[in-house]
């Protein structure tokens, strides 16, 4: 298995998952998310894409209980839509949590088209849209953050280091494998 | 001329006697070095004997410990200090996965778990078969190898193999068509298998029968009714990985499959030999895109907010 110590810091990195945009709960007459957007993301698919892999993650860490589904398509052509199921308010009093097996019915829904936006564009629409309430991060989570990246700056120094040392390492080897004639010049 | 002959003799000695009076332009080696020794000066070091030439042991001890400290090859894998780690409840780290894993397929993503053993690096493996409370996969493709006449066949053939037979078999797997993923065989054919010689092609696969593995049988057909649902595992590298469960899975399937997996394992390592101690160390919970959670056993924890029914949706 990997070095406990290397686990440990991927596990610090799960602070993402609760600290970001996305990191809101909804209420509870949202019912469902749906995304639809297309595999390639050259052609104003990349914000949806991001949307999914960063906010998304975080809606569904704070409402464990909503389903929110992608659905990728292989046409380039395809639009970008996100769609929001609402139940109707007293439906939804009555089921607070809403589980899977006894969704509550829906009685409209939203939809509204994501391609060609950023990340947090989209975001700003689907709180608009359901009166998200928005989690800050606590003191000691945003000075976690801080350390996060602080670490991350110093190891991306540290590798481009040892990098060149490797690589000056790696040269002299070269040149005295040359030197006795097991290497040729040109190899 | 009787007093020529000593004189000559004496001549020649006293020619000799002359040069061997510098040393320096001799070309033979002497034996003592004394004179050579003197005629270098008096600063020069002396010319010692390879005897006197040994080294004083060095006093500087961390070199002393770099020449004598030989690298052992290690025989058991890696343990960590496990006293610092982060461990999980089931329900928050279902929580974490389901959120990494939101928008898949919840069909194709599964729950893997990882057990990590004390263990050898040689030595006896845990390996083994079980059938969970509530499988991941159901749908297997088998071949049952028989005699194509006898009762065994038909029955197999009913009860849903894809490929039934010997030589249709052999010469199959021979040409590389292997259209199934696991293989039995009937004690009757177990000779004409050996001979057939498809251990190269499906052993290195690990689906040649051996009565070991518990696939050479007397009565095929029972042992594929066991073996739908059923899923195989191994240690790897002192780790048992196993798909526990599809990412649909409610946390109470979860937690029945976790205990049943654990328990066979348990099992699994008190069967191994006394002599051998294989410890369970560490239950790791991940996804098949998700990270990995070490696990504390409990199913709730004292900060958990979330409850099982919310985790049970898609």
């Amino acid at each position: 298995m990997v070095n406990i110590a290397q686990r440990m810091t991927r596990l610090k990195e799960l602070l993402r998952l609760k600290v970001g945009g996305g990191a809101a709960i909804l209420p509870p007459e949202v019912t469902r998310l749906h995304m639809d957007f297309v595999m390639t993301y050259d052609d104003g698919h990349k914000g949806p894409r991001n949307f999914w892999r960063n906010d998304l993650r975080r809606l569904k860490f704070y409402n464990p209980a909503i389903p929110m589904t992608v659905s990728r398509t292989e046409n380039p052509d395809d639009p970008a839509l996100m769609t929001i199921h609402f139940a109707s308010a007293s439906a939804a009093a009555s089921t607070p949590a809403t589980p899977s097996s006894s969704p509550a019915p829906t009685e409209r829904t939203e939809v509204f088209t994501i391609k060609s936006r950023k990340r947090y564009e989209i975001l700003e629409q689907l709180m608009t849209l359901t009166n998200a309430k928005k989690i800050e991060p606590t003191e000691q989570e945003l000075n976690e953050i801080r350390e996060l990246s602080a670490k991350r700056e110093q190891s991306a120094k540290d590798s481009a280091l040892s990098q060149k040392v490797n690589a000056r390492k790696k040269q002299e080897k070269r040149r005295m494998a040359i030197a006795r004639g097991e290497l040729t010049s040109a190899s | 001329m009787a007093t020529a002959r000593p004189c000559l003799g004496h001549l020649s000695r006293t020619c000799l006697q002359l040069t061997r009076s510098t040393p320096t332009a001799l070309p033979i080696r002497l034996f003592s070095t004394s004179t050579a020794n003197a005629a270098r000066g008096k600063y020069t070091p002396p010319i010692v004997s390879k005897k006197e030439k040994v080294l004083p042991p060095s006093t500087n001890k961390y070199i002393k410990k770099a020449v004598v400290k030989k690298k052992k090859a290690r025989t058991t894998y890696k343990q960590y200090d496990l006293s610092k780690e982060e461990t999980f409840p089931l329900l928050d780290a279902m929580r974490i996965i389901r959120a990494w894993e939101v928008g898949q397929k919840p069909t194709s993503v599964k729950y893997e778990l990882a057990l990590k053993l004390k263990s050898q690096k040689n030595g006896p493996v845990v390996r083994n078969r079980l059938r969970l409370p509530h499988p991941v996969k159901t749908d297997f493709r088998v071949c049952v190898i028989c005699p194509p006449d006898s009762a065994y066949a038909e029955a197999a053939r009913a009860a849903g193999a894809v490929l039934v037979g010997e030589d249709d078999v052999f010469d199959a797997v021979k040409a590389g068509k292997i259209e199934f993923d696991r293989c039995l065989c009937q004690t009757d054919s177990l000779a004409k298998m050996n001979k057939s010689g498809i251990g190269r092609v499906l052993g290195p696969r690990g689906m040649m029968p051996s009565s070991k593995l518990g696939t050479v049988v007397v009565d095929p057909v029972k042992t594929m009714k066991d073996m739908v649902g059923a899923t195989e595992y191994r240690e790897r590298m002192g780790v048992v990985r196993m798909a526990i469960g599809q990412l649909a899975f409610t946390p109470e399937e979860m937690s029945s499959n976790l205990k049943a997996f654990i328990e066979a394992v348990k099992k699994d390592l008190s069967r191994i030999s006394d002599k051998i101690n294989k410890e369970l160390v560490e239950v790791v919970l991940s996804s098949t895109n998700g990270p990995g959670l070490p696990l504390n056993g409990a199913f709730k924890g004292t900060h958990t907010s979330v409850t099982s029914k919310e985790l049970s949706g898609p």
